[in-house]
């Protein structure tokens, strides 16, 4: 029998399968009509603060064409962590979702602020910090400066037992040194990548797209920046738990991601394409264990940094 | 009542040329003409990254038509799709037209451009269930009319051109204030690019009626998980595609 039973030191999912923030809603409601949530490894909300955001004005997407993914600048907009906890997370309870919860804000205080409304609650089974939201002014901040990072990640570590995972940003030339600072802090995990910063013209306006100029890149075009700084974060910190994020459509892609050294994966922009791409790439690892003989899925995590492994033949899933 | 919600790969099985720019696609896709409600949607495949979102614009037996014109990438790959190919189809998907309770209240559509591909379909059950329709069609110039003769089978239909090239010479809004001023009691229902869609809900405010607006906002995904449609509604960014495209002109904030 195989198993996709996940562990990412403390956490234990039923498979390596999440869906992302910012891409299922706030609390993914809207896959009812698709699949039962309780079928993922788990959800993560969108990004809460401790007040409501209203959010940036439209147009807050454009496409990269021909078939690379997407600039949003959404500018977190969200109903609140207090809003949240009240008219949300029932749901996710009933349903039978233990998620993780992604908390946002503009200062240390801000997030310390937040963590403190859920610090307690056993419905959570991890907090991703979205240190790298590049939608707001200043956002950047946490997740470019180690130091600052370090602060966060033990200033939220003092104040709850939950899980603390950090997701990280892309935008930086070294992602190691910003890894190496929230694990020195304590953190549980890391998740890479969030959106590469992009921009896009608009040739007839000789304006930028987005209101705000830059948005985030996300989507199939992103993939190997995520797979190489997993693989350069993984290589140098290969006991602290890796989910991966970035470009993942397919079951091909997330094999690789677990492969590349990621415990499990979160899937995003690809929701948007398709809200059933989660649920079949879990059905697609399935077939693909049991084709490999792959009792355990956490036993692939990893192994393309064993030099002298057997290649592992063409799969046939 | 649980939302039905299809991901299908649907047939292309007949396809016509409406004058430059239009056409009419009809897919092989029993699952959403059986469950399509007037003024809703589906995302359809582009050739692109993302799906790109449009109106059912009528049903015919197991097909489902759309009438689109051509303006991008996605707008093209579909009008070059040859009889047999099959694209992704995924709905229906948000929330359409409300006929009205009382039978007697006439409905009123106002269409601008290509926003008059929502209407066949609604103008069609509204007569079969015996409301008195007019429609009000603004559109660039007389080539820009498309499908007004369909609609003119369910009732009266006025049409207006920025050009003068057909009908009279001006906007949509002036046609509308005209009817208002004769009958305030009117259903109206609404679809066209959004600076018409603010004129007509200006004009709605002035004569304090509520219409029905469809909103054509660009959509990434189309049922609500990714926060890019929205408009402002009391304060707040609501998501086209999921509390809309049909909202109550008195909803939000132009
Ligand atoms: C709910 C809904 C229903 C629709 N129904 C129909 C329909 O029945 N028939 C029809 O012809 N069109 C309809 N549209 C509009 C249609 O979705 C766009 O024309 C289509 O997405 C354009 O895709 P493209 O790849 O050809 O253009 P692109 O190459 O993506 O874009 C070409 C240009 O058009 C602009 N553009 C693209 N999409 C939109 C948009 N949604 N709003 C404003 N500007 C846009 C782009 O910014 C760009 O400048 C509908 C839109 C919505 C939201
Ligand atoms: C529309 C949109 C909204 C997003 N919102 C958030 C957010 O609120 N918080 C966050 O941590 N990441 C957010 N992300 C980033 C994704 O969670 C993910 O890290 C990124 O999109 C890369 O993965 P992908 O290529 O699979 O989408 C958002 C992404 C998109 C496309
Ligand atoms: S298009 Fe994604 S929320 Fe409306």
């Amino acid at each position: 029998m195989s198993s996709l039973e996940t562990n990412l030191g403390k956490v234990k999912l039923k498979n390596p399968i999440l869906l992302a923030s910012g891409t299922c809603g706030v609390a993914a409601r809207e896959f009812e009509p698709y699949f039962k949530l309780s079928d993922l490894g788990s959800i993560v909300t969108k990004s809460l603060s401790i007040k409501p955001r209203v959010g940036n004005p439209t147009p807050r997407v454009v496409e990269v064409s021909p078939a690379c993914g997407m600039l949003n600048s959404i500018g977190l907009q969200n109903p609140g962590i207090e809003y949240f906890v009240k008219n949300e997370l029932p749901y996710l309870t009933e349903q039978k979702v233990t998620c993780v919860i992604n908390i946002v804000g503009e200062t240390l205080d801000d997030y310390l602020q937040a963590v403190d409304v859920i610090k307690n609650k056993s419905e959570f089974c991890a907090i991703e910090l979205n240190l790298s939201c590049p939608n707001v002014e200043g956002g950047l901040d946490f997740s470019q400066d180690p130091k600052k990072a370090f602060t966060m990640v033990s200033e939220v570590k003092k104040i709850t037992n939950i899980p603390v995972w950090a997701k990280l940003s892309p935008n930086i030339t070294d992602i190691t040194e910003i890894a190496k600072a929230c694990i020195d802090a304590g953190s549980d995990g890391l998740c890479l990548i969030n959106t590469v910063l992009g921009l896009a013209i608009n040739r007839w306006t000789k304006k930028p797209v987005l209101p705000r100029g830059v948005g985030g890149y996300s989507g199939p075009a992103i993939k190997p920046i995520a797979l190489r700084m997993i693989w350069e974060t993984y290589k140098k910190f290969p006991k602290t738990p890796i989910i991966g994020i970035g470009g993942i459509h397919t079951t091909d892609d997330a094999i690789e991601f677990l492969l590349c050294g990621a415990s499990a994966i979160q899937i995003g922009t690809a929701n948007f394409v398709n809200p059933k791409a989660s649920i079949e790439i879990i059905e697609g690892l399935k077939k693909y264990m049991e084709q490999m003989k792959i009792s355990s899925i956490n036993e692939i995590v990893g192994q393309a940094h064993l030099q002298s492994e057997k290649p592992l033949a063409k799969s046939a899933y | 009542m649980a939302v039905k919600r299809f991901l299908i790969k649907a047939k292309l099985i007949e396809k016509k040329e409406l004058g430059k720019d239009y056409h009419i696609s009809w897919f092989d896709a029993p699952e959403i003409v059986s469950n399509i409600s007037p003024g809703q949607f589906v995302m359809m495949e582009s050739g692109q990254y993302l799906l790109r979102p449009f109106s059912v614009y009528e049903t015919d037996g197991q097909k489902a038509g759309f009438l689109y014109k051509v303006i991008g990438w996605g707008t093209s790959f579909l009008s070059k799709l040859n009889i047999g190919d099959q694209v992704l189809i995924h709905g229906p998907l948000g929330k359409g037209f409300t006929y009205p309770e009382d039978k007697n209240k006439p409905i009123l559509i106002v269409a601008g451009g290509i926003g008059i591909a929502t209407f066949p379909i609604v103008a069609r059950i509204a007569h079969e269930k015996g409301y008195k329709i007019k429609t009000l069609f603004g559109a660039r110039s007389a080539n820009d009319l498309v499908c007004a003769e369909e609609l003119k089978k369910y009732g009266e239909l006025e049409a207006i051109t920025d050009d003068g090239s057909s009908g009279r010479k001006g906007f949509v809004t002036e046609l509308l204030k005209n009817e208002l001023t004769k009958n305030k009691n009117q259903e109206i229902m609404v679809c066209g690019p959004t600076p018409m869609l603010k004129s007509v809900i200006k004009v709605c405010n002035e004569f304090s009626v509520v219409g029905q607006v469809s909103f054509e906002e660009y959509m990434a995904c189309g049922y609500g998980v990714c926060m890019s449609c929205v408009v402002m509604s009391n304060g707040k960014y609501i998501r086209t595609c999921f509390e809309g495209p049909v909202m109550r002109s008195d909803a939000v904030s132009v």
